[in-house]
């Protein structure tokens, strides 16, 4: 019982040193591509939001363009109400001056009554053309702004454009790099005989069952499990190292 | 009566002789004239001497008071025009401004036919 205990043991421990053996060669490569994989993973999407988004922001800035468009045309139409407006609040005031001036030439109370409502008319007319110059100003600041926001929007518009340029440069060097480090990997397993990702769940195949045959070991040691009772546990392990060490075999030669 | 404003000062128009307040063509330099004539502008169809009585030069809006001065057709012109209750001032008259452009056209005129003949 013992000397099985003791050739399972022995056959598992240099199981491991091979496994060990294998991965010294090139763990650090192979970490380094798994890592590389991750990022690039997760680098990929990364870069397709972001040109999505600076597409969508992009479609943002027209829409905003457009409306500036519309704007402005309300504005000129706006500012053409405004001096016809003013034309004929003009016009108006030249009718209240002749028919102050009537009323003046008209004697008794006609020509005053007319003259009083010309003078009425004339300074509702001067009231709204007060107004009219206010709502001029108003659409004046309205139509700096505007100058302002179009000068900003093209700018933005501008920025975009470059953005959106090495946003799709962004996607197509993930791509790309994506693309490499398949490549890589390909090579790598070449080189090693082992598939990168293969290796490092290799690797942790092997970290898993060396606590396996420490745990099983202290339990063996203490009599609390029975020789019998750890078959089925450790046939599979001792399978695995027998094909480690058939494959290392087969290189060796 | 139609007050006429200008920067400094504002005068009154005579109903008497003020017809009508009216919108005018450009006005055209005449060579010669005396202030405070600016020239000769169109009016309801009709050519008339443009006054500046208030010295401010031509307005920028071309309207005026077209007056009838013994026949003759005569603008008046200001930076505006109002009723004399917005702008009290002394009265204008007009026959006399009117008058005194004229003498001195005539006298012009005179001085070159008399050079001309000698």
């Amino acid at each position: 019982m013992a000397s099985r205990r003791n050739k399972l043991m022995d056959l598992l421990l240099r199981g491991g040193e091979r496994a060990e053996e294998r991965a010294v060669d090139d763990p650090a490569l192979t970490s380094a591509h798994t890592r590389a994989r991750q990022a690039l993973a997760e680098l990929v999407p990364v870069t397709e939001r972001l040109a999505g988004a600076v597409a969508h922001a992009r479609g943002t800035v027209e829409a905003l363009s457009e409306r500036e468009r519309r704007g402005l045309a309300s504005r000129a139409e706006l500012s053409a109400a405004t001096a016809r407006v003013r034309d004929g609040l003009d016009r108006l005031g030249i009718v209240a001056l002749n028919a102050g001036l009537e009323g003046a030439r008209l004697e008794g109370p006609a020509g005053r009554a007319l003259a009083m409502v010309a003078d009425e008319i004339r300074q509702v007319a001067m009231r709204c053309m007060a107004s009219t110059d206010e709502v001029d100003e108003a659409l004046h600041a309205a139509r700096t702004e505007a100058d302002k926001a179009h000068v900003a929007l093209g700018e933005t518009r501008e920025r975009l454009a470059t953005a959106a340029i090495e946003a799709s440069s962004g996607v197509a060097l993930a791509h790309a790099a994506d693309g490499a480090l398949s490549d890589l990997g390909d090579r790598l397993g070449k080189a090693t005989g082992v598939d990168p990702e293969v290796a490092a769940a290799l690797e942790r195949a092997q970290t898993h069952a060396r606590e396996l045959v420490s745990a099983l070991s202290l339990a063996s040691s203490r009599g609390l499990v029975r020789g019998a009772a750890l078959r089925p546990v450790l046939e599979p392990i001792l399978r695995l190292f027998d094909q480690l060490d058939t494959d290392r075999d087969a290189e060796d030669e | 009566m139609i007050a006429l404003v200008g920067r400094a000062r504002a005068v009154r128009v005579s109903p008497e002789v003020a017809r009508r307040v009216v919108t005018f063509g450009p006005i055209t330099q005449v060579p010669g004239l005396p202030p405070p004539a600016l020239g000769v502008a169109v009016a309801e169809g009709a050519p008339c001497l443009v006054l500046d009585p208030l010295g401010d030069g031509a307005p920028d809006r071309r309207v005026g008071l077209l007056c009838d001065v013994d026949g003759e057709a005569v603008l008046l012109v200001a930076a505006r025009l109002a009723s004399p209750d917005e702008a009290p001032g002394d009265e204008l008259d007009v026959r006399a401004v009117y008058g005194e452009v004229e003498g001195i056209i005539w006298a012009r005129s005179a001085q070159r036919a008399y050079e001309r003949g000698a």
